[in-house]
């Protein structure tokens, strides 16, 4: 018996937490969804373009979901939107959920952040900001938020949460119309001293609407940009050398979501991440318990026999998920030949196909292969690319 | 033992939130920055994190361990003064002297 506060690293300590939770099944991580809407039209958006102005998370809402994450063990907390800090509560539920003992991170695109809020921040810091950034000039920037000085109102927001302190990353899609200010955005954060990522996959909008699918870059585009971020692919390299194996994966799912992690829309629907829109049940009506267990079952989905996915040596580098695949053709074990398309080539730039991309992936899978969702995923125009 | 360990009364400060997730006792910070905001109690600690919801003397503090766990009073309080003073480094704890 010793009462004391061990000399355990938070690193090591968070370690920990992820490796029992996954054993025990405890929903560690919850991103929750507070606000639909945004003051940003993002030409790219799945959520926004979709949403109403009463697609808002009421405090008490926000309240009830917060005591019941609390109850199932979550400790890390994302609270995202539509952009949180237009929400007229975001001060009293951020309360809300620091008091309850959460660390809590936020995505936000950073325009409404002024001194009032870096001060509010700094004074209650989030365990970590997610800021989205559009572009290096007023233009681009507002060629995809089409909000006049959108540009300088996040430089200037980043520079007021640099000044206090606040730990944050930079974040942009890659798409037609950031790719070529992508590098620019990448050398500007880290002349700011912090991270920066980006994300080759756009998907379509909640309700169905394919236009954002439009702005998606082709494998090609994705490799030279690729490129130009890391030189040699020397980064991506060592980042494919462990997880490209000879491995069969039977379950869709590899991530931790639906394990330790879940996604609440604004209307308490439980989903598996944010990338997923579809619900397995609804916090506000059903215990949390018999949600969980949903999503559980969900997650335990197997590849069908003879899907290419689930022999493909490549699946741990692959630009897809089951959530943006669910997204694409309406199940979590579809086949998105775009996905298929990008990664080989980024498999064959690393060197693993001597003799080139595969005509399996190039001109498509043969037919005696079973996919499910198959007609649904070949009627996207995107397919075609 | 210090003069104030004996004449002092300690109480947790409102910086932080005790949780326990995953098996782990925890002290999540409202108003530290850094890597990870949290810091691990054993279950000891956190027994006596709950005692000091209110003003507590050492002596309070000992007979909760000593009532809970099989350990000698003069264990117990190098225990407690260790884990206040640990408490005091994060500012987790506040203390006053009593009136001798």
């Amino acid at each position: 018996m010793t009462a004391t506060i061990p000399k355990v690293s938070g690193a090591i300590l968070k370690k920990r937490l992820v490796v029992n939770a996954r054993q025990q099944r405890i929903p560690l991580q919850a991103d929750v969804e507070i606000i639909a809407t945004c003051n940003f039209n993002c030409v790219h958006c799945y959520i926004a373009p979709c949403a109403e102005r009463e697609d808002v998370m009421s405090l008490e809402q926000a309240e009830i979901l917060f005591d019941k994450l609390k109850a199932a063990g979550t400790l890390m907390l994302l609270l995202t939107g539509g952009e949180v800090f237009t929400h007229k509560q975001f001060k009293e539920i951020y309360l809300a959920a620091k008091r309850r003992g959460f660390n809590v991170y936020i995505n936000t695109n950073a325009y409404l952040i002024g001194e009032r809020w870096a001060d509010f921040l700094a004074l209650w810091p989030p365990k970590f900001m997610s800021i989205s950034l559009y572009g290096m000039t007023p233009e681009s920037y507002e060629r995809v938020t089409g909000i006049p000085k959108s540009y300088q109102r996040v430089m200037r927001a980043i520079d007021l949460l640099l000044e206090r302190g606040i730990e944050f990353d930079l974040k942009c899609p890659a798409m037609t119309v950031t790719a070529s200010e992508i590098p620019a955005m990448m050398a500007f954060a880290k002349a700011k001293g912090v991270r920066f990522r980006t994300d080759y996959s756009i998907i379509p909008q909640e309700k169905g609407d394919l236009a954002p699918m439009s702005l998606q870059l082709g494998p090609q585009e994705v490799m030279d940009l690729q490129k130009t971020l890391d030189p040699g692919l020397s980064d991506f390299r060592k980042y494919a050398a462990v997880r490209v194996d000879d491995s069969t994966y039977e379950n869709v799912y590899k991530c931790g979501a639906g394990r330790t992690t879940l996604h609440i829309n604004v209307h308490g629907g439980v989903s598996t991440c944010s990338s997923s829109r579809k619900t397995v049940g609804n916090l506000f009506e059903q215990p949390f318990e018999e949600i969980w267990s949903a999503l559980g079952g969900k997650v335990e989905m197997k590849y069908p026999v003879g899907h290419p996915c689930a022999t493909c040596k490549f699946a741990k580098i692959c630009i897809g998920c089951p959530a943006t695949v669910e997204q694409l053709t309406g199940l979590p074990n579809g086949y998105v030949q775009m996905y298929c398309k990008i990664t080989h080539q980024r498999a064959y730039e690393l060197g693993y196909h001597p003799t080139g991309v595969p005509r399996t992936v190039t001109e498509g899978i043969p037919r005696h292969v079973v996919t499910p969702g198959r007609a649904t995923a070949r009627s996207l125009p995107i397919l075609s690319q | 033992m210090s003069q104030k360990g004996v004449n002092a009364q300690y109480r947790r400060t409102d910086g932080y939130v005790y949780r326990l997730t995953v098996g782990e006792h925890l002290l999540v910070s409202l108003h530290a920055r850094g890597e990870e905001p949290f810091y691990a109690l054993t279950p000891t600690g956190a027994l006596l994190w709950e005692s000091l919801a209110e003003w507590s003397t050492l002596d309070d503090l000992c007979a909760r361990l000593i009532g809970e766990y099989e350990v000698t009073r003069d264990q117990a309080a190098v225990d407690v003064m260790d884990f206040l003073e640990q408490l005091e480094s994060l500012q987790a704890v506040e203390s006053r002297q009593l009136e001798s």
